[in-house]
């Protein structure tokens, strides 16, 4: 490498600058942090609110689906049922799992048991009360048929039952567990409350052995907006209910005291930014995976979450 | 239906006794979720990176700017940055894109700067001993010259020159930068030399 000899010798004898720091180096460490701090804040958010599948849903549904986000958010059970009596009556309990991935990420299942009536009238609501007290008497005295039993593909086997009320009305139910195996609707509840603790913690094992595959793949959006009047910040969800309509559920920020929901047309939140009552300021996209997990029996059932991908662990 | 809570922090660094790249993997671990821990990361590399954009812009300013670039991006970055006991390089390589970027967006590039006159203030020279202010400009000049010898080569060559000779980096560094293999480095440098002595002979 004679020929380069001399310009080798010349750039390592040249002598180099260095910068004398400023301001800047503080500075700049400073947007850095607050940018960790927006971005964990916004995925906490994120993590608290996320759910929902966007899959065409019944209006009852929906409803439910509100429940769902606000148990998410950090609202008690009873707020929720409080919140939507009259529009959808949870007559029993909204009940909330917690439980940790075997990544570390922690996990919130929320079900509902009891007779849902999705209706602003206040006898409907009445009538589905009273029904679901009868319900619970023929459970007590054993009468009852069993109808057929359903693999759900999403949870346990599910065992429908057909019951005749004093009215003379027949209604067919949905269990989570034989009847025949309980005495009341007390130990039903305390029994599906067991058996589905099991199945989580099933899950979970197949999980840590990497027993589950991706079966579907969907992306939710949602605006995030300032209220202008009330200075509140709203995420708002797009749901798509069975009938085409579209509704738009805005949920308040975790951070607002407040802490609340509405619910209005898709094409009613596109008015309200068009005529400046809401600012449209941000996009949150949520990915939503739907696992398919084989458990340590065999069988097989249906995951869905949404924020990160499960992982493999390395074997 | 289900929902994802918030992630759980991982493992400490807690042995200073370790080589720094085991240190510093698990540093990195801990930046993802860890808002100090990055400020870690960025106290161990802001200068070196800040430094090195200076000596390839030799503008005080626009390497505050592509500093701050390199560390947003790296910060963007981070969830996907797979750890393998390269972090430095992965920087060193957000900055040298940055650059090209720069240098892309500007024009008459080539043509002598006259920034560090102005800025001369905020320059040292770390390895040689200051006698006088003339012989800090002088030096200064130098390397400005040398500088816009490098500047007039095709990126490839300046890239491996100013990492080679003035970060001072090792053949099995550079390749980790350029995620080239040492004999291509090797190769680069000899033949970005090459070009430097025709073009500073012409």
């Amino acid at each position: 490498m004679k020929g380069t000899d001399d310009i080798r010798q010349l750039l390592g004898q040249t002598p180099v600058p260095s910068v004398v720091e400023g301001q800047h180096r503080e500075q700049l460490k400073e947007q850095l942090l607050q940018q960790i701090q927006i971005s964990q804040r916004k995925k906490k958010n994120m993590s608290t609110w996320s759910l929902i599948m966007s899959m065409r849903i019944a209006k009852a549904t929906a409803a439910c689906l509100v429940a769902t986000i606000l148990v998410a958010t950090g609202w008690g059970a009873e707020k929720v049922y409080q919140k939507l009596t009259g529009k959808c009556v949870v007559i029993e309990r909204i009940l909330v799992d917690e439980w940790t991935l075997p990544d570390g990420n922690k996990m919130y299942g929320m079900g509902i048991v009891g007779t849902i009536a999705a209706s602003d009238d206040p006898k409907a609501v009445e009538d589905a009360k009273q029904q679901h007290e009868e319900v619970k008497n023929l459970i007590v005295q054993k009468e009852y048929e069993l109808v057929k039993t359903v693999e759900s593909g999403t949870g346990p086997k599910l065992y429908i039952y057909a019951f005749t009320l004093p009215s003379g009305d027949k209604i067919n139910t949905n269990f989570t567990l034989p009847l025949e195996n309980v005495s009341s609707w007390e130990e039903y509840l305390k029994k599906d409350e067991q058996q589905r603790k099991e199945r989580l913690k099933e899950i979970n094992k197949a999980i840590s052995k990497g027993k589950f595959r991706l079966i579907d793949l969907d992306v939710l959006r949602l605006h995030v907006c300032r209220e202008v009047d009330s200075n509140k910040i709203l995420r708002v969800l797009r749901i798509i209910l069975r009938d085409g309509n579209e509704m738009a559920l805005a949920i308040t920020d975790p951070a607002d005291e407040s802490k609340g929901y509405s619910q209005t047309s898709w094409q009613d939140h596109l008015q309200a930014i068009r005529n400046g009552k809401r600012e449209l300021i941000d996009l949150d996209t949520i990915k939503n995976y739907t696992y398919e997990i084989t458990l340590g029996d065999g069988s097989t059932t249906i995951f869905s979450h949404n924020g990160n991908p499960l992982k493999k662990s390395k074997e | 239906m289900s929902v994802r809570g918030v992630k759980i922090a991982s493992a400490l660094c807690v042995e200073a006794a370790k080589p720094l790249s085991l240190c510093e993997a698990e540093l990195i671990e801990r930046a993802r979720t860890e808002p100090q821990a990055f400020g870690n990361i960025y106290e161990l590399y802001y200068s070196r990176i800040l430094n090195y954009l200076y000596r390839r812009t030799l503008d005080v300013s626009i390497a505050e700017e592509l500093t701050s670039n390199t560390f947003f991006k790296a910060l963007r970055g981070l969830s996907k940055y797979r750890n393998r006991g390269a972090f430095g390089a992965w920087l060193y390589r957000i900055a040298t894109n940055e650059t090209k970027m720069h240098w892309r967006s500007q024009r008459n590039w080539h043509e002598n700067n006259p920034q560090w006159q102005e800025e001369f203030c905020r320059i040292y020279f770390a390895s040689h001993k200051m006698t006088a202010e003339e012989d800090e400009k002088e030096k200064m000049q130098r390397f400005a010259q040398l500088h816009a010898s490098i500047n007039s080569l095709l990126d490839r060559y300046q890239t491996v020159l100013v990492l080679r000779y003035f970060e001072e980096m090792q053949y099995d560094e550079i390749a980790k930068v350029l995620e080239k293999r040492i004999g291509t480095v090797k190769s680069l440098i000899h033949r970005g030399l090459k070009q430097l002595k025709r073009q500073m002979e012409s």
